[in-house]
């Protein structure tokens, strides 16, 4: 829901890193995001065309990795990863619901591409 | 045709908000003031609890309100019958406030004489549970009918909350809401979390939250 506010500062980064190397143009934005982090790679994509016009990162493609969601379970202790289309967080060991999630919110710019 | 170098970046997204969060609260505890980041969704009764809050403690406290519903006065408006200050932040139609926002708020107070603002956040049970807007407690309204489900729906907001108050507690009647279901949910997401149960109109459950917030408002200012 608030992907126009996250795209804002995906931009100012991008454009920041891209202008302190000489970047005539960027061709590629890389982002890790966790897979339970609520953001839509679809949307992000959208709004990201509408505010990167008439800056560097104007034609700039986002490329997304997704990083699986771990959780650690408060009965078994195990850690595990869930699924998360949708996300169920439920230990995979044990099948108990009391998980402490421990990582999948990630939303990391991780480098950009220039020329 | 130019060469693509590859720059590392590594840079977390929220890490500008997390830092200046962190900032404020900072801030806030040199100046002895306590901030209660207030979040629920829209008809929850946020309104109608912050101002009986007010009544009970403005005698005791010198309190201030930050609203930043979208784009009207009308709840500041509400908030200033009662005496104290209001100021209405104009989001602009943003889902969420954020630690910069937030401290735009509270510059236009004066922070060295409060004991406590109470930041009415943007009523959402998503995107404000995502942003640390760098005050001292987190606090969450549920209402009765909105249900006894909404942990499994939104489970971020009630995993990031301090206290959960389960407002409208005189409708009770009136709605299929498990009482014992809703706390056992929340406390499987935030084993840490106090619940409480209140009703802003009949004032049952209000000296409950009244202590819990003296209780963290004495030991954040002293």
């Amino acid at each position: 829901m608030h992907e126009l506010a996250i795209m804002e500062n995906v931009l100012d980064i991008a454009v920041d890193f891209g202008k302190k190397n000489n970047a005539k143009e960027i061709v590629q934005i890389n982002i890790v995001l966790g897979a339970v982090s609520n953001v839509i790679p679809k949307w992000t994509r959208l709004f990201f065309e509408m505010i990167a016009k008439d800056t560097i990162a104007e034609k700039a493609t986002l490329e997304f990795e997704i990083l699986p969601a771990y959780v650690k379970c408060r009965k078994c202790g195990s850690v595990s990863a869930i699924k998360t289309d949708p996300p169920t967080f439920v230990c995979q060991i044990c099948g108990s619901d009391e998980v402490h999630l421990l990582s999948g919110r990630e939303f990391q710019i991780k480098s950009i591409e220039i020329i | 045709m130019d060469k693509i170098r590859i720059i590392e970046i590594k840079k977390d997204v929220f890490e500008d908000n997390d830092k200046k969060a962190v900032e404020l609260r900072e801030e806030l505890k040199n100046k002895k003031t306590f901030l209660l980041n207030l979040m629920s969704s829209p008809g929850s009764g946020k309104t109608s609890m912050i101002m009986r809050t007010i009544e009970r403690l403005k005698d005791r406290l010198n309190i201030s309100v930050i609203e930043a519903d979208i784009d009207s006065v009308v709840d500041a408006q509400k908030i200033a019958t009662t005496g104290i200050t209001a100021i209405q932040l104009q989001t602009g139609g943003l889902c969420h406030l954020d630690a910069t926002m937030t401290k735009e708020g509270l510059d236009s107070l004066d922070m060295e004489a409060l004991d406590m603002v109470i930041l009415e956040n943007v009523g959402n049970l998503v995107c404000p549970a995502e942003f640390d807007t760098g005050a001292s407690k987190n606090a969450m309204i549920l209402s009765v009918p909105e249900g006894d489900d909404k942990p499994l729906k939104y489970p971020l907001m009630f995993s990031i909350v301090d206290v959960l108050i389960i407002s409208k507690i005189d409708c009770m009647p009136y709605f299929d809401f498990d009482m014992k279901a809703i706390k056992e949910r929340a406390l499987k997401l935030n084993p840490d979390i106090t619940i409480l149960e209140v009703s802003a109109k009949t004032e049952e459950g209000l000296d409950d939250w009244i202590d819990w917030l003296l209780k963290e408002v004495n030991s954040w200012n002293h």
